[in-house]
């Protein structure tokens, strides 16, 4: 896409439609009382008579070759159906498929193929061997039985480590990828990523000021509370009947029929109600492995994944190290930026670093950089998506650089950003024009906010001290492909049928979208997700795409529906359709007002004369991305003595676009602030030399607390995106993005203290404020000589534009880039 | 979980001839909140548990002049946070115990769970260290007592024998002229584990010296540890600003902190220091009323 000439896909919804009757009203989640009364089902609440419990063996190293294996005893054990290895996969995908497999094709470094290791174990905790026994503590005892004997390699779990020429190699048969092709020896650098524009040393040295610095985020984990479960089940047909907690059924389905090699029809997936996936629950985790039991034992088999094993052997996000140089007029105007961002993205490739990079530098204009990303292997668990993939890691970087640049420059930290924020038809990183954006009205809202404009508060407790720090943050949204049918009932009432999963209180928005176009009070809709045999197809929920793109499909159902209804209408009252006129639930005549039905009435007479009953269908393939902006002030007190940080009070602005539900925008940006917060003052994996996790549970992994949550007002603006129905932008994702530098900016605010690493709550502010009174400089990054690399062309590739991909292979499917494409195309 | 055999013995007498009977591999389960996700979560599953949930006569919080205060071993937090002599008479106690947890863990676990689990970082163990406080234990040989402060030998590790129950743990009777406190610090508000802690505890005599000076460190060894060196710099002197400044130094070099997922060994000397001068300064303006 080169010109800004952007085109509407949705023209039938006028943004500046004010006239909304249950659009941007607060309504209860449709849902809400099942959950609170515990009628829910989850993912581990569904079980099948004869059902068998899964359970798998933990690799006690992050590195060794799996010498030897012996079963004996495990198979021997009374009450156990199957015991399954990595070498046992090939084959059982053989006999499902009835294919001719070779066994090199499930020994690749993939983490679609990453189900249970093989020959080697790459990470702390990565599953060996799997069993099903009749009860879990059969198959625990199953798993104790087994004896597994490894011969332990060096270990690498510090992605700068990883770099070094002479590091232990995590896969042996992975080159470094580059724009301009693939490396001929193997590297732990997976990936390079080079974008660039103008003469950014020339940009630099002309700059009146500079400021650089370092910043490392750690590996963080998404903290969904309902942890991973599946029930798998095999029947004499053939087919496979699955029941898991996933952000996308389809992708199941998609995903395990080209794992399994056989066509989708074999295989129904019915995703439960989900207890939070945060991008996690969009790649498969137990439902390979789950189904080979299933098949192997010939009896259903149930597996719950444990707090531990979430926290070591799914998919967290990647940790950092963020080298960013900035170079500026004195009155704050960007001449140029270098960057170089390391992923560690675990043992195996994926991720990609060009999401960082959009969400750090994307909401700035900058007229030279270059920015150098490097996806790197580690002995770490594969990374993956987690709400705004790779944003916050970015917008840490980069935020803090712009609070030091403001500092330096002593202007206000807002002035700094309206003077340098994009507007409409300015280009991202990855050269894309933004479409109507409303990410300056964010920073508006914010300086205009009564928090902003009074006097800083002084702590009430002795010897703290109080700061303030703003930072922004952007997500380029989510699209994809989205389909709905809205059944119009006997009674005039309306139920939606869509297959895709609800993360965050959709399935009441979309009740409201239908509701506001077919006229009818929102306590009439209802809205059902049934399997994928059942329902419409859905891409994965998770970039913040489904209010966007679902909410399309509903509003076109409901149209379709409506206009349908019409016609059914104008067979009663024996006229053109073109001259029947609908309002609030009634049609009439428009030569005869006093001739009227009721939506009701014309759904009953439907059901059995004319042309029969009403089902509306919409459908979306591929939006315009509507991107989204927030601005957050975040306002924290420091105890200068221990270190301790605590965030009292956060504004966060961010533009919705248009507010469907209030209420449920607010949630989200809640939602997304506190799990910053995590990031920022507590949340990180801790690694020994050996690779060992030391923190796989909640007590010593600290996530926030509801005593941790501040009070955080939401500040919702309302930019209409230009595609779409009423303007809408996805909500989740954006919030998540700021808070971890608006928090580190505040307390520098609060102490002089500039921590550069998360999480930063207690050790690294007392660093960061001997350093600032000593006078350290932390910022200088050393890079390591990266070897024999091709190097890339270092012009901005081509964006793709192309359509959203298709979950037909488990590797794609894992890949989260496909539930979660950070790039705006 | 791993199978293991369960009893609900209803009286003491029955639960110590149950351990005697079963011997070794089993744990005694008092409110649960440890040693439950020590069973589900790290795998660590008994041979058998002895439950004292049936055991009515270990659940009493008492005070009587001269005999002290009496917690049995499986009074709740809650109920020890709640009482009207322990609040009263023993504030350092409320404050240590109500940061175990969340209210929930409170209204279930127990001050005696929380000693015998013997967590070098445990909540309630160095204030009740610095009262002195005394342990009844029981076993089918009949009742000992010992000083808590015998009582820690490693981590998760005890002086309780084989066969032998936690009973009650007897809080002397308060000193006119003391003052107590306690503080920790943990990342998050609440509900968190120490990364350092630091209880004080001081006797003034009548001429304003510091007659008797405790000073208990925890999370900062394999047990909670006496800082004797800072201890003994009190004893006999006039408390000053510097005085708690070089007995809060003294605490450092008392301490023997290791690094961990929690804190690294520096940071943690760090937080000895401020907590030790927090804890020796409020303890003394008690003592002083």
């Amino acid at each position: 896409m080169t010109t800004t000439e952007l085109p509407r896909t949705v023209t039938e919804a006028p943004a500046d439609k004010v006239t909304h009757v249950v659009i941007g009203q607060r309504v209860a989640k449709i849902e809400g009382v099942d959950k609170v009364t515990g009628k829910a089902l989850y993912g581990a609440d569904t079980s099948r008579p004869g059902m068998l419990w899964g359970k798998m063996l933990p690799s006690p190293h992050a590195h060794a070759i799996i010498t030897s294996i012996d079963l004996s005893a495990a198979r021997a054990l009374p009450g156990v159906f199957a015991v399954i290895t990595g070498a046992d996969l090939p084959g059982i995908v053989a006999r499902i498929s009835e294919t001719d497999l070779t066994p090199e094709e499930f020994d690749t470094p993939s983490r679609g193929k990453q189900i249970l290791a093989w020959k080697k174990v790459v990470f702390f905790g990565q599953p060996v061997v799997a069993v099903a026994a009749v009860t879990p503590a059969i198959a625990e005892e199953a798993l104790a039985l087994i004896k597994v004997v490894y011969e332990p390699l060096p270990v690498v779990v510090d992605p700068e480590a990883a770099m070094r020429p002479d590091a232990p190699l995590v896969q042996n048969a992975v080159f470094t990828e580059t724009f301009s092709g693939k490396a001929t020896t193997p590297s732990n650098i997976a990936k390079v990523t080079e974008l660039s524009r103008g003469n950014v040393d020339e940009a630099i040295a002309n700059a009146e000021v500079t400021v650089s610095g370092t910043f490392r985020t750690a590996m963080v984990h998404q903290g969904y509370i309902e942890p991973q479960a599946c029930l798998a089940e095999y029947s004499a047909d053939g087919r496979f009947t699955i029941w898991t907690s996933t952000q996308g059924q389809f992708g199941v389905r998609g995903g395990l029929s080209g794992f399994l090699k056989i066509p989708p029809r074999r295989i129904r997936v019915t995703a439960s109600e989900i207890g939070g996936g945060f991008g996690a629950k969009g790649a498969m985790t137990l439902e390979p492995i789950c189904t080979l039991l299933a098949y192997s034992a010939g009896r259903p088999v149930k597996m719950q994944l444990t707090r531990s094993e979430v926290l070591r052997a799914t998919r967290p996000a990647p940790d950092a190290v963020m080298h960013v140089t900035l170079g500026a007029r004195t009155d704050g105007t960007l001449l140029g930026a270098r960057a170089a961002f390391i992923w560690d993205v675990g043992a195996y490739p994926g991720g990609g670093s060009v999401g960082g990079i959009n969400c750090g530098f994307g909401p700035y204009i900058v007229p030279a950089y270059s920015y150098d990303g490097y996806d790197v292997l580690t002995n770490r668990p594969s990374t993956g998506a987690y709400r705004a993939p790779n944003g916050p890691q970015g917008a840490f970087a980069v935020e803090s650089a712009l609070d030091m640049l403001a500092r330096k420059l002593g202007i206000s930290p807002i002035t700094l950003r309206l003077r340098n924020a994009v507007r409409e038809g300015d280009r991202n990183p990855s050269d894309v024009p933004y479409p109507r954006i409303g990410f300056r009205e964010t920073l508006e809202a914010i300086e205009n906010h009564p928090v902003w404009a009074s006097p800083k508060a002084t702590s009430s407790r002795p010897g703290w001290l109080r700061g303030r720090g703003v930072a922004c943050g952007l997500w380029g949204g989510g699209v994809g492909t989205s389909m709905a049918h809205v059944n119009i009932g006997e009674d005039g009432s309306a139920v939606i049928v869509t297959g895709a999963v609800d993360l965050a209180g959709t399935r009441t928005t979309m009740a409201q979208i239908a509701a506001e176009e077919l006229q009818i009070p929102f306590e009439r809709v209802n809205i059902v997700q049934p399997d994928t045999d059942t329902a419409p197809f859905n891409n994965p929920t998770g970039g913040s795409r489904l209010t966007y793109s679902l909410g399309t499909a509903v509003y076109r159902a409901a149209i379709d529906a409506r206009t349908k209804l019409k016609q059914r209408a104008s067979q009663q009252f024996r006229c053109p359709a073109d001259e029947v006129d609908y309002r609030d639930g009634e049609f009439w005549v428009r030569s005869d007002p006093s001739i009227r039905l009721t939506i009701g009435q014309v759904a009953r007479s439907a059901a059995g004369s004319g042309d029969g009953p009403v089902v509306g269908t919409g459908e979306v393939t591929h939006l315009l991305r509507a991107p989204a902006f927030a601005t957050q002030l975040v306002e924290v007190e420091v105890d200068p003595e221990t270190g301790a940080v605590q965030v009292v009070n956060v504004v966060a602005a961010q533009d919705v676009g248009r507010a469907i539900n209030p209420t449920a925008c607010e949630g989200q940006i809640q939602g997304g602030v506190v799990q910053g917060i995590g990031w920022a003052l507590t949340e990180g994996y801790v690694y020994d030399e050996q690779g060992r996790l030391r923190n796989p549970g909640l007590l010593d992994y600290r996530m926030p607390t509801a005593l941790d949550a501040p009070n955080i007002e939401c500040v919702l603006v309302e930019v209409p995106a230009i595609d779409g129905p009423y303007g809408v932008r996805g909500v989740g994702e954006v919030p998540i993005v700021p808070t971890p530098a608006a928090v580190a900016n505040a307390v520098f605010d609060a102490c002089a203290g500039r921590v550069t690493s998360l999480p930063l709550c207690g050790e690294p502010v007392i660093v960061a404020m001997s350093d600032s009174r000593t006078g350290v400089d932390r910022s200088q990054m050393v890079m390591f000589n990266l070897g024999p690399i091709p190097t890339g062309n270092s012009s901005a590739p081509e964006s793709p534009g192309e359509e959203p991909k298709l979950a037909t292979e488990v590797e794609d499917y894992c890949a989260e880039d496909d539930v979660a494409e950070p790039e705006i195309e | 979980m791993r199978a293991f055999a369960y009893h609900a013995p209803a009286s003491l007498a029955e639960a110590v001839a149950i351990l005697r009977r079963e011997g070794p591999g089993g744990r005694v389960l008092a409110g649960g909140t440890d040693l439950l996700v020590q069973m589900k979560e790290r795998g660590t599953v008994p041979r058998y548990v002895v439950s004292l949930r049936a055991v009515a006569d270990l659940s009493h919080v008492t005070f009587q002049t001269g005999r002290g205060l009496v917690i049995g071993s499986r009074a709740s937090l809650t109920d020890v946070i709640t009482n009207r002599d322990v609040r009263e008479r023993y504030p350092i106690i409320v404050e240590s115990a109500g940061l175990v947890g969340s209210h929930q863990i409170q209204n279930l676990g127990t001050v005696g769970g929380n000693i015998c689990n013997a967590s070098p970082s445990a909540d309630t163990a160095p204030p009740l260290i610095a009262l002195g406080a005394i342990l009844r234990l029981h076993s089918d040989q009949g009742p000992r007592e010992l000083p808590i402060a015998e009582f820690f030998t490693g981590p998760g590790r005890t002086a309780l024998e084989e066969g032998e129950v936690l009973a009650e743990i007897i809080v002397p009777d308060p000193q006119p002229h003391s003052g107590g406190s306690y503080e920790r610090y943990t990342p998050r508000q609440e509900m968190d584990i120490a990364v350092a802690s630091a209880a004080s505890f001081v006797i003034l005599a009548p001429d304003g010296t510091v007659s008797h000076a405790k000073i208990i460190l925890g999370a900062v060894g394999p047990t909670p540890l006496h800082a004797r060196a800072a201890e003994a710099m009190l004893v006999g002197k006039i408390p000053s600003g510097g005085l708690i400044e070089a007995a809060a130094s003294a605490a450092v070099s008392d301490a023997r902190p290791i690094s961990d997922q929690r804190g690294s060994e520096s940071y943690r000397r760090h937080l000895i220091n401020v907590l030790t001068r927090r804890t020796l300064t409020r303890a003394i303006e008690s003592a002083r009323g």
